[in-house]
């Protein structure tokens, strides 16, 4: 068994700093080195982008070196990512220009259709039970509620809507946060205990 | 120790005991009866009518990845992966797993292979049923319209830490008349779920869920300690309640800034 798939190396690494974590957030008396800690956080994740470049040109290189699956893409990759990096170097202007005007537009594009995302609830909703249509009427209360036009029509859409979003939804939210909670205790006794033997486990 | 902190800390010992506890309970064989999930008992009958129509199931575990806070759903989502591969595989069915980390393709490879090779179609197992857009929210969701549109598969499941990505998922299978299974304890999605799935697992149970498909000792005294870690807050609640009745809210605002 190698040195880094022994149990001690996993119990200095993750549950050490843990209860270090824990013990300052209860003491409050180790704040910088607590802070530091977390800082290390960071650093970590910058060295996991060297060996996500690395798999990345691996991945892609033998793709296009092999003609496999839709290996053009892989060529628009590498493209990509020299422009990317040189001009995020040498040409800091080309660099800002292609995130304005090519990268931003194009992610933006999925979210363009405002209306439709926010739509999409009620076009994919299935009325199938009692409880589909209760939550159908609560959400039309709500929107009705929220839009201009709501409270035109009549009153009580902005009573009944404001009693949905206070009553039962408050209580649904802080029922839903505590499990929520709780489950996130429960893998960190596991972690802890080292009885998660899943894939956050050893 | 800080002030305000000590009611706090001992309720957090409480609950680590109580769990531990519980875990032990379970691992000496004295498991937690667990209710059956609709979901868990009609999979069958919805991988079968996959491959009945002989179009492929769609799977993925959404945003969050074990990195992070949500890691707890994204195992569960895991959990579920397994067996809807050993169902898919006894049934011949293709299932594709769309993953939004890059350090799920390896692990959904080994879950998609051992489950194929459970269901006793090891053949059919190829890596090509693993796919990874990149860590780009709608480049993710793009790649799940467009196959969506173009496979048509029959099921499409959601089980994980699920963000916006949903709205357009559960959408898009409403669209093809896809079979729409999803399960997070995200809060902002409880509505939505129960809106436009066939089958949903709400709150805590995707835990549940991933706890009796596992039937894993440790993680069943979990979900029972968690249940009465639940009766011990409202009990909690009881006792304030009643207390700020007797207008001794002093009593409580005390205990909580001790």
């Amino acid at each position: 068994m190698s040195f880094i798939k022994q149990k001690e190396f996993a119990i200095i690494l993750f549950v050490i700093p843990l209860l270090f974590l824990l013990f300052n957030y209860y003491t409050g008396i180790a704040e910088p080195a607590a802070s530091e800690l977390i800082n290390w956080g960071s650093y970590l994740w910058n060295f996991s982008m060297i060996i996500g470049t690395y798999s990345l040109f691996r991945v892609h290189g033998t793709n296009i070196a092999k003609k496999g699956k839709d290996w053009s893409y892989s060529v628009v990759i590498f493209i990509s990512f020299v422009i990317y990096f040189a001009a995020s170097y040498v040409l800091p202007d080309v660099f800002k220009l292609i995130l304005d005007y090519i990268q931003t537009p194009i992610m933006l594009t999925i979210w363009m259709g405002g209306f439709a995302t926010l739509t999409m609830v009620f076009r994919g909703a299935r009325t199938k039970s009692y409880l589909g249509v209760l939550l159908l009427l609560g959400s039309i209360f709500t929107v009705l509620r929220m839009a201009p036009i709501g409270p035109l029509i009549w009153s009580g859409f902005h009573t009944i809507g404001m009693w949905i979003n206070d009553v039962p939804n408050m209580a649904v939210m802080r029922a839903i946060t505590i499990v929520m909670g709780v489950g996130l205790i429960a893998t960190l006794v596991r972690e802890i205990l080292g009885k998660e033997t899943h894939y956050l486990g050893d | 120790m800080l002030p305000g902190k000590n009611f706090d800390l001992i309720i957090f010992l409480l609950t680590v005991a109580g769990m531990y506890l519980f875990m032990r309970k379970a691992e000496g064989g004295r498991l937690p009866n667990i209710r059956t999930i609709p979901l868990l008992e009609d999979l069958d009958s919805i991988i079968g009518r996959a491959a009945e129509m002989g179009r492929p199931v769609h799977y993925t575990t959404g945003y969050g990845g074990l990195h992070d806070e949500w890691a707890v759903m994204c195992v569960a989502g895991l959990a579920i992966l397994s067996k809807v591969a050993e169902m898919c595989g006894k049934y011949r069915v293709w299932l594709q797993f769309t993953c939004f980390r890059g350090y799920l393709v390896p692990i959904g490879q080994d879950i998609l292979k051992t489950g194929y090779e459970k269901g006793g179609s090891p053949e059919m197992y190829t890596p090509d049923m693993i796919t990874y857009i990149g860590e780009d929210q709608p480049a993710y969701i793009a790649y799940i319209m467009d196959y969506f549109m173009t496979e048509k598969p029959a099921v499409s499941m959601v089980f994980g830490a699920i963000q916006a990505e949903m709205n357009n998922i559960l959408m898009q299978a409403a669209r093809i008349n896809a079979i729409s299974l999803a399960g997070t304890p995200r809060l902002y999605y409880q509505g939505k779920m129960a809106l436009m799935c066939d089958y949903c697992l709400l709150g805590e149970e995707l835990y549940v869920a991933g706890a009796s498909i596992t039937k894993d000792p440790v993680h069943l005294g979990c979900i029972e300690a968690e249940d009465w870690f639940k009766v011990g807050i409202i009990a909690l609640l009881v006792i304030a309640l009643i207390l700020t009745t007797l207008g001794m809210e002093n009593v409580l605002q005390g205990l909580l800034k001790w």
